[in-house]
């Protein structure tokens, strides 16, 4: 029998159906699938390589046209062929006679200034099969100096593939290569055709730890790497009572502490976190919650921190995705903090804090602050924006009490105010990737996004803004330059850290790769993206 | 029961559309061509596609399995949210409830689960079998969905 409820959803599904688009035209077939790297000769990687870094020259020449930032004309260097891999040289080689049109940028460094120039006229060739679909999703100290981590894939249905990168200096990276099979198929449970990606990376007194998850569509299990040296990594084996369950496991974030790893993510719709005390032995850890004991409410622990003596987690739950806070004195057992019935309010949580999952946090002497991004905000604008998203800051001095603050602290740079102008009707989206303590300073990155109406097209400006006072008001500390109009290059910078005086963004560019030899439409894949901001330690 | 193996064209012909409207319940008019013509792509040249039993169902999970990379990569994130942001256009025939809104608060899973039911009237088996799960999932998960969307629309 149907109830009203069914109706009314029957009713929404044709409202879907009535909004369907047609069909789009018959592909006519992906271009020759890239054969990975560890299986093809030595002969040809170093053929590879070599016009790896042909291209890339070509593609800084194309960043520093008319642009204002200052670019770092280094070449990737050659992709190593054995194991271990060959870690790069801080200084790489530089390659001559670079002419030919490129589109790949690896690195740029961001300033505080804005160009005023026209911006570059994307080049496009006509051979895709060299770019793959890869993304940083994370980035760290440890290693050779940097390690990130993330995952890439191909047009062939193969899956994809976890990915290590690593780095001296920030400047020169290299991939490492998987000839031991560990970041793909090889170790899943799942088999062939299974997805594998890294969503963190800690390094510290046990190693570098990567997490991530492995499996297929709607029955992903958790799956961790470790390595000694970010170098040579090899995959945990599968443990069924541990990394597997009903549903998707997903580890989203890892921090290490004295003797101990922590890990928190989500198992089958609900907030979960892992533990060992070597990197190796792992366990479940004791997540407290009341709506995940009904199973009703949704939940997920985003990201983790160590806070003094004990760690902080945040993320959402509720199916409104209402910010979330989990506390807990070693990493066994989580408690979510709630408003008590005696009437203690933790300041999570307001009227207006509907869809405001909690993205990231970071903890410091002074306190902790977290972000997250409020997803539906009805605010409009004087310059015809229909609705803008807006970035929210939570502050607290001890974990159990926090502040919210709205989206009116962020600065908007001249650059960023300008731009809206050009698309007028269209919206902006500002999105908080990730935060953490400078000294004194609290440094946040993100995206100031563009949402022009009627287009897919949404250019935007990788950010990092800096707060002073403990994350109350922000301004912005460096920013990308608008990508040329129409190029649908979107730049998402996904985490950061500090490196002497600099810090390092890593995440990846949506870029145009070349037009189908028959169709002609343009392609577009995904690139590492790593983007260094020239800021000395306060 | 096996099926009758297809050309490419004639698969595109007979499914395209009905894949599409599929997408666009998991990822919204904006995206659903794209991942519909990205699942094609996947699918109908991969090496054991002449040996795929159920073409159909098989099309149904590749195009979940591109929606959910679509939910997960990065660049996509942004462009889910952008959308979250920009519903305002897309209100429900009554007015009562935006219906992206709503089917926002689903993950892909569950409004695979939902457009399988209400919308192609399978049934239990049948949506588990098109999707590759267990009829306790499709259960489990359309019991998640009737409750998100029950809060929402007050029922």
């Amino acid at each position: 029998m149907s109830s009203r409820l069914d109706d009314r959803i029957r009713t929404m599904m044709q409202h879907v159906v009535y909004e369907s688009p047609p069909p789009p035209d018959l592909p006519a077939g992906p271009p020759p699938a890239p054969v990975p790297a560890w299986r093809v000769p030595s002969w040809a990687v170093a053929l590879a390589a070599g016009l790896a870094v042909f291209v890339l020259i070509g593609g800084f020449a194309w960043l520093v046209g008319g642009t204002g930032s200052e670019v770092i004309e280094e070449p990737l260097p050659a992709v190593a062929t054995s194991t271990p891999p060959t870690v790069p040289d801080a200084t790489p080689p530089i390659v001559a006679d670079a002419t030919p049109p490129v589109l790949v940028r690896l690195t740029q460094v961001l300033g505080g200034s804005v160009s005023t120039d026209p911006p570059p006229t994307p080049v496009v060739v006509g051979d895709t099969t060299d770019v793959d679909g890869s993304e940083m999703a994370t980035v760290t100290v440890g290693g050779p100096g940097l390690v990130a981590g993330g995952s890439s894939h191909t047009v062939e249905v193969k899956g994809i593939d976890a990915a290590v990168w690593v780095s001296p200096d920030g400047r020169a990276w290299q991939r490492i290569d998987d000839n031991a099979g560990v970041f793909g198929d090889a170790m899943s449970v799942t088999g062939a055709g299974s997805d594998q990606f890294i969503n963190d990376i800690a390094g510290g007194s046990l190693g570098v730890v990567a997490v991530g998850a492995d499996g297929l569509i709607l029955a992903h299990d958790a799956a961790v790497w470790i390595s000694s040296d970010g170098l040579v990594w090899e995959r945990l084996p599968h443990d069924a009572d541990v990394f597997g369950g009903e549903g998707d496991q997903f580890m989203h974030s890892v921090v290490q502490t004295s003797g101990s790893v922590i890990v928190v993510g989500e198992s089958g719709g609900v907030a979960a976190a892992w533990v060992s005390r070597d990197g190796t032995q792992w366990a479940r850890a004791d997540v407290d919650d009341e709506s995940i004991r009904a199973g009703a409410e949704p939940s997920v622990m985003n990201d983790v921190a160590v806070a003094g003596a004990g760690l902080v987690a945040v993320g959402s739950a509720g199916v409104d995705l209402g910010p979330a806070v989990w506390l807990s004195p070693d990493g066994v057992t989580w408690e979510r903090l709630v408003d008590s019935a005696a009437g203690e309010q933790s300041g999570l949580s307001t009227d207006d804090s509907a869809m405001s999952p909690m993205t990231a946090v970071a903890a410091g002497e002074r306190g902790l602050v977290a972000i997250g991004t409020k997803l539906r905000d009805a605010s409009s604008s004087i310059y015809g924006a229909r609705w803008t998203s807006g970035p929210v800051v939570w502050t607290s001095d001890n974990g159990y009490e926090w502040q919210l603050l709205d989206s009116s602290f962020l600065e908007v740079t001249d650059q960023q105010e300008t731009s809206r102008y050009a698309y007028l009707k269209g919206g902006t989206l500002v999105l908080l990737e990730d935060v953490a303590w400078d000294g004194d300073r609290v440094l946040a990155i993100g995206g100031y996004e563009l949402i022009p109406s009627g287009t897919h097209d949404n250019p935007g400006f990788v950010t990092v803004w800096a707060s002073m006072d403990g994350g109350s008001t922000w301004q912005v500390a460096g920013e990308t330059t608008l990508p040329p109009t129409g190029s649908q290059s979107r730049r998402g910078a996904r985490a950061f850290t500090r490196l002497g005086d600099s810090v390092v963004l890593a995440g990846s560019d949506d870029i145009p790769v070349g037009r189908h030899p028959e169709h002609g439409w343009m392609t577009y894949g995904s690139t590492p993206g790593v983007w260094i901001a020239n800021l000395p330690a306060p | 029961m096996g099926m009758t193996t297809l050309a490419k064209g004639e698969v595109f012909q007979r499914y395209g559309v009905e894949l599409t409207r599929f997408a666009t319940s998991l990822v919204g008019p904006a995206d659903a061509q794209d991942v519909v013509s990205d699942a094609l792509v996947a699918a109908l040249w991969s090496e054991g596609w002449g040996q795929v039993e159920n073409q159909r169902a098989y099309l149904y999970r590749t195009v979940v399995s591109q929606a959910r990379m679509n939910h997960r990569s990065a660049t996509r994130r942004r462009s889910r949210e952008r959308r979250a942001a920009s519903v305002v256009t897309a209100a429900s025939p009554n007015g009562e409830v935006d219906v992206w809104d709503a089917l926002g608060r689903l993950n892909v899973t569950e409004r695979s689960v939902v457009f399988l039911t209400y919308w192609e009237d399978l049934p239990e088996d049948d949506a588990a079998q098109r999707l590759g799960v267990s009829e306790r999932t499709v259960r489990r998960r359309l019991s998640r969905a009737r409750h998100k969307l029950g809060r929402l629309l007050h029922e």
